[in-house]
């Protein structure tokens, strides 16, 4: 099962390896990115930061939805990392059963649309008002969507950050 | 490394940065006032850079208390694995973060790194 759903534009780093899957004890981390998924330097450089206990996958979009939507990875603890608010809606979208997206970092390092920077929402969170469109539509799925760093960060609803 | 850990470890209150020789504040007492601080039944580990520098040696001082470790050659691998431990830890499990700290420190060699991906659902 998906333990949590994030989005994270670093996808595998500190953060994560540390913190979150430790605190949520996932035995497997799945990458979603389809730009990683065909570059092996890319793939290479984030295979270094993964942790020696849990098994990884860097997969494109629509094998990474695959394995999502295959029955085998009901008994495992699953955390999902996505680039872009995008590919969190596309994958709630495609995938049944989801419960919580986790908001981390996002809008820092992600290429710039123009020369306009992002608005900024929490000191790791910038958008723009196409990107607050995609969450809004991320929320109108049901799902339960939270702002939160780390797992010592208390989470704030995304509802009530944009 | 006081930032990196600000970042990686969001509000840990178990660890403690005290400067050396970046001001004029004397780190002897600087040392002093830590351990008066602290009760006495707590577990210590100070860390220092340079095994043997002058820092190394003023934290030697400090090795007569009890439960009181000392650590040289820090790496931010090693402040975080022991920064994530909330128990008391004994001499063996030190010995073994510093042995997988020691790992962290390496010539990185993207060329022999796997890509293949062996089954995403075997194994536990």
């Amino acid at each position: 099962m998906v333990k949590l759903l994030r989005l994270d534009e670093r996808l595998i780093h500190g953060q994560i390896v540390i913190k979150w899957s430790r605190h949520l004890n996932v035995n497997r981390i799945l990458v979603l990115n389809d730009e990683a998924a065909k570059n092996d330097l890319i793939k290479k450089s984030l295979m270094l930061a993964a942790p020696s206990t849990v098994k990884v996958a860097i997969t494109s979009m629509d094998e990474g939805i695959d394995l999502l939507n295959d029955p085998r990875g009901d008994s495992l603890n699953i955390l999902v990392l996505v680039k872009t608010p995008q590919d969190v809606l596309e994958i709630l979208q495609r995938v049944a059963g989801i419960k919580t997206v986790n908001i981390g970092n996002y809008g820092r390092v992600a290429s710039r649309i123009g020369v306009e920077p992002r608005k900024t929402f929490r000191s790791n969170l910038y958008l723009y008002d196409s990107e607050i469109s995609v969450v809004k539509q991320i929320l109108e799925t049901g799902v339960e969507c939270v702002y939160q760093t780390t797992p010592e960060d208390k989470p704030e609803s995304i509802n009530k950050i944009i | 490394m006081k930032s990196s850990l600000n970042i990686l470890l969001g509000k840990s209150d178990n660890v403690t940065v005290i400067d050396a020789y970046l001001d004029q504040g004397d780190l002897d007492e600087k040392l002093e006032d830590y351990f008066q601080s602290i009760p006495e039944t707590e577990q210590v580990i100070m860390l220092s850079d340079l095994y043997g520098g002058s820092v190394n040696q003023k934290m030697c001082l400090h090795l007569t208390r009890p439960n009181t470790f000392l650590i040289a050659g820090v790496n931010l691998a090693l402040v975080l694995e022991i920064a994530l431990k909330t128990e008391p830890l004994s001499q063996e499990q030190l010995e073994a973060i510093v042995k997988d700290s020691r790992e962290a420190l390496r010539i990185v060699e993207i060329a022999t790194q796997s890509v293949e991906e062996d089954d995403f659902f075997g194994g536990s």
